[in-house]
């Protein structure tokens, strides 16, 4: 049996917006008179229906980078579709709940309750498993485990984005090894905060998300996303162009005790200089 | 004739007054099935989970903890053998909550459950109770990361 026009507005939403990000299709799935009865912690008020029904998938998607639910049952009754989901994720973005993120992987349930009106989502009411999330992201993490070592590199690159870089001596080694470095760059943990310096003076609001994450041995690889507005000048070569920019980047790490010992990184430099006009974009 | 999913919709309906509401223990013993599965996720405080003790402690547990314990509908939805049911619960703080001595303060809680009915008794649900809420509503380790 073919799924229903409401089952399908539902799992559009779910597959499209929450998974994906897909923030631009809400008007085609919400009624402009929607109520949400259970706005969860840390969502902003204001603004216009459509900016409220974004900023709940935009807050979950900026803690949790690589969000995804699975659509576990939809029950169907008239006007209403009751839904049960289960979210993974990994805690890799934004703090959450007023937690600092971990690289946590989390597993939680969640129900809705979806009214619907004219083939759009007018009234909801939710209830995810808030508690067991929080147990599960407040968890610590066992000395010298996977989790551990996620949890280090998840800091580092956290700390980094909020230039916190007096903290480096809480993990990161002395001896720290960049294997990537500036051309002149010192070594040890000093030479370090000179190269995120040079990009935090380049890009004052730069941001690094890891999408994914893995942990094997004493390794930590991930990929992400780079954020940042380029307002000064870039490795002394080039002048500010005041563009939002946009570049990818690969960063592997070896962690042991508790600290970062090792440092690979490798950016699409091509990408950020096209952006910012330095070489033609083909 | 009622349909199945009639039945069933009224079967939890009753079993949401006699148990939750009334207290009426021995009621499940009428509506669940010897084989009922629990799967709601945050169980910290129902022990059991296969069986009718699972919903019989989680009542039990409940109606201790708040001698005037109240589920008030707000929608139910079914489709054939499943029935969904989204409440408002109610409560003064006047027992011990599982581990938790008497606070005295009243709660108001979200409360969602999935029910899969065979031959007009529940042989599983999943529940989804605003126990973060709860905590916060009686004051207990509300702040991030809990304790």
């Amino acid at each position: 049996m073919a799924e229903s026009y409401n089952k399908q507005v539902y799992r559009r939403f779910v597959e499209e917006v929450i998974n994906k990000g897909n923030i631009s299709i809400i008007p085609e799935l919400y009624h402009p008179d929607y109520v949400d009865h259970s706005a969860p912690p840390g969502a902003p008020h204001g603004g216009t229906v459509f900016e409220q029904v974004a900023a709940v998938p935009k807050m979950f998607r900026g803690a949790f980078p690589d969000v995804h639910f699975t659509i576990e049952q939809m029950v169907e009754e008239g006007d209403w579709v009751a839904t049960r989901v289960t979210g993974r994720a990994q805690h890799l973005g934004r703090p959450f709940m007023g937690m600092n993120p971990t690289g946590r992987k989390v597993t939680w349930g969640s129900m809705g309750f979806f009214r619907m009106k004219d083939g759009k989502i007018i009234e909801h009411y939710g209830q995810p498993d808030l508690l067991g999330l929080r147990t599960q992201l407040a968890a610590k993490p066992e000395p010298g485990s996977l989790d551990e070592n996620r949890a280090v590199v998840t800091r580092y690159v956290y700390e980094v984005n909020m230039q916190n870089f007096d903290a480096f001596d809480e993990f990161v080694d002395p001896n720290f090894v960049d294997h990537d470095p500036i051309p002149n760059q010192k070594p040890g943990i000093p030479g370090l905060k000179d190269a995120y310096r040079m990009f935090t003076t380049a890009f004052p609001d730069v941001w690094f998300t890891f999408e994914d994450l893995i942990a094997e041995g004493d390794m930590v690889i991930g990929r992400g996303v780079i954020e940042g507005t380029h307002t000064g000048n870039f490795m002394g070569m080039v002048p500010p162009t005041g563009k939002k920019l946009h570049w990818t980047g690969t960063r592997m790490f070896r962690v042991k005790n508790g600290k970062v010992t090792e440092g690979w990184i490798n950016l699409d430099f091509l990408g950020l200089l096209q952006q910012m006009g330095v070489i033609p974009q083909t | 004739m009622a349909t199945e999913q009639e039945r069933n919709k009224a079967v939890i309906l009753q079993m949401f007054e006699e148990t939750w509401n009334r207290g009426n223990l021995d009621y499940i013993n009428l509506v669940v099935a010897e084989d009922f599965r629990d799967n709601s996720p945050t169980h910290s405080f129902t022990t059991p989970l296969l069986g009718r003790q699972a919903l019989y402690y989680a009542v039990k547990g409940f109606r201790e903890g708040f001698s005037d314990f109240h589920f008030q509908m707000i929608q139910i939805v079914a489709e054939g053998a499943r029935v969904t049911y989204l409440g408002r619960a109610t409560g003064t703080h006047d027992g011990t909550f599982f581990d938790i001595p008497p606070t005295g303060k009243k709660v108001s809680l979200i409360g969602m459950n999935e029910f899969h009915l065979v031959g007009g008794k529940i042989v599983e649900r999943w529940s989804f109770f605003d126990m973060l809420g709860m905590m916060q509503q009686l004051g207990i380790g509300a702040g991030p990361g809990g304790h």
